[in-house]
């Protein structure tokens, strides 16, 4: 039995995953502490967003040890605390209102057929006020911009009181004005208290708000600690960099 | 309303109250996992189950029952593989289904005369023993679509966010399949099993046009599967048509209804493009050419779109907002 509350959110230990008989991870250890705002980067094939979803029971690995909330994965129950926020493209949801897709995020503390508790609604309305889309409860997910999506399923993840987010790129796909108001959201998010690991191409937005950054390259750690202090190093494409640059020299000319 | 009186046509009714309620109800979830044709090979499968019956001169529904789960069983497995072959042996499970059921409906004389009865319903054919059994599947899928909507939803439309949450994502996925089988036999005296697929995704394709949100469609489709199947059922017996045929006609009816009122609604639903305003410094003030004999409103003819707390409307590539008396370009 656990009593006191263990420092590390996540812990990995000499990870080793392979899919289809090809290692795609290697020897990653890493460990999370409570509060972090960690970035997990690296370029296209380096296994990010592989880790993450090794990390959720997503993926089986074939060797090494993780432990969530200080309980070896295979004894760790207690989902609600994890919050998973998938990327915006494989979420694919038709017929539903924002209220809709916010309340499955309760199903990890609900029993089957039991009602929508007041706990729940309470929750659910909390969760849409910290994304601030409280005025959309009702409007079609589907209708949605791609940002305010985002958003959405950001407030799925916290409607299950989750301590720990994790983000698979959220910012891909969402113009540069979005990406910061997102990372302003994970910011304050942070700051009251919520342990978050995002998956991240570059680190743009993100980058005076990170206590952390793993870096990692053809499934192998390269760096741990403090976030790069050029990033874009990590990885080929710089296209979207030089137009974070530009959007900088523009709003600074105003 | 003399038909009222007559008993096959009093369990005819009930019947096909029963498919009406239950077809919609899992449709709503097949159509949103996208496999809008599961309850087609499902129907193909009962076939089997049927033609076994004739053969060896049981009760056609129950064995039906066992044929259509375990064939969902297998589907469901074969899905959850994930290899490339399963689509093809898919195929291959439903064409065998159906000519199994013809093979065998034929071997005892029975031929397709008899087969086409649940091919395409029959306001005959239901037995009192029957109707016990449909309405004590019909139970089970109720309690289950409705009683485990939230979870059912979940997987349906986010199956890895649902598994990291906790959920069993296998057991709920292989529940839909059997549910979808149970429903497919409820369906299969009064709408047939060629047509039961239609009554599963026509009425939520219809209610889907017409209501926003997974639980208020969910009902609108269940209440415009029961319209379909009790107004085919009754226009059946006066027709004298089979009632597959009619109950499937008024659904696609319903749902042809259904588009224009869609646009109409999609419309005044206000979806219109938003551009969200990220930078709280305010624009230069500049002013639009002056409007002459036009004020832009939401029936103005030009495209709106909602900009922070307020509405531009698209004036020759310029967006034109509200300010005062005049337009400021935004």
């Amino acid at each position: 039995m656990q009593v006191t509350q263990p420092d590390s959110v996540i812990r990995t230990e000499s990870l080793l995953v392979e899919l289809g008989g090809l290692p795609i991870l290697r020897e990653v250890s890493i460990d999370i502490k409570r509060g972090d705002l960690t970035a997990l980067m690296g370029g296209n094939g380096s296994g990010k967003t592989t880790l993450v979803r090794t990390l959720l029971g997503l993926i089986p690995h074939q060797g090494g040890q993780i432990e969530l909330f200080g309980t070896p994965d295979n004894d760790f129950h207690e989902w609600n605390r994890i919050g998973y926020v998938p990327q915006r493209g494989t979420v694919n949801i038709k017929q539903a209102t924002v209220a809709e897709v916010v309340a499955t995020g309760r199903l990890s503390v609900r029993r089957p057929f039991s009602l929508t508790s007041k706990s729940d609604r309470r929750r659910i309305a909390q969760a849409l006020e910290q994304v601030e889309l409280s005025d959309r409860a009702h409007r079609p997910f589907a209708h949605l911009s791609g940002g305010q999506q985002q958003r959405v399923l950001i407030a799925r993840a916290l409607a299950g009181e989750a301590e720990l987010l994790i983000l698979d790129e959220p910012f891909a796909g969402v113009d540069l004005g979005v990406q910061d108001s997102l990372a302003t959201l994970l910011g304050g998010l942070n700051r009251q208290g919520t342990t978050v690991l995002v998956v991240l191409h570059e680190t743009g937005a993100l980058t005076p708000l990170l206590t952390n950054a793993i870096v990692l390259r053809e499934g192998r750690v390269i760096h741990v600690g403090a976030p790069p202090a050029e990033p874009d190093h990590y990885h080929e494409r710089d296209e979207r960099a030089e137009e974070r640059l530009l959007h900088g020299l523009i709003g600074e000319s105003h | 309303m003399d038909f009222l009186t007559l008993a096959f046509m009093q369990r005819a009714l009930i019947a096909a109250l029963l498919a009406g309620l239950t077809s919609p109800a899992i449709g709503a979830y097949i159509v949103q996992r996208r496999l809008s044709l599961l309850g087609d090979g499902l129907g193909h499968v009962a076939i089997a189950g049927v033609g076994l019956a004739l053969a060896t001169g049981t009760a056609p529904l129950p064995m039906a029952v066992a044929v259509a789960v375990a064939g969902a069983v297998i589907i469901e497995l074969l899905r959850q593989s994930g290899r490339a072959s399963a689509d093809v042996a898919m195929a291959i499970l439903f064409y065998g289904g159906l000519a199994t059921g013809v093979l065998l409906a034929g071997l005892v004389g029975q031929g397709t005369g008899m087969l086409s009865n649940y091919l395409f319903g029959s306001l005959l054919t239901i037995t009192e023993a029957d109707l016990w059994l449909i309405a004590g599947l019909a139970a089970v899928v109720g309690a289950a679509t409705i009683g485990l909507m939230p979870q059912l939803f979940a997987v349906c439309t986010d199956e890895e966010f649902a598994k990291t949450i906790g959920l069993r994502v296998r057991a709920y996925n292989l529940l839909i399949v059997v549910l979808a089988a149970i429903t497919v036999t409820v369906s299969m005296r009064t709408v047939g099993l060629l047509m039961v697929s239609a009554l599963m995704v026509v009425p939520v394709a219809a209610a889907n046009n017409l209501f926003t949100g997974f639980r208020t469609s969910f009902f609108a489709a269940v209440v415009i599967g029961v319209v379909a199947a009790v107004s085919g059922v009754v226009g059946s017996f006066y027709l004298n048509a089979p009632p597959g045929s009619l109950i499937v006609v008024i659904a696609i009816a319903v749902f042809v209804a259904s588009l224009p009122l869609a646009g109409v609604l999609r419309r005044r639903q206000l979806t219109l493009p938003v551009i969200e305003i990220t930078d709280p410094t305010p624009l230069p003030h500049q002013e639009t050419d002056q409007h002459i004999d036009h004020s832009h409103g939401p029936e103005c003819g030009h495209k709106a779109v909602i900009h922070g707390d307020h509405t531009d409307y698209l004036h020759n590539g310029h967006r034109h907002a509200a300010h005062g008396d005049h337009y400021d370009e935004h």
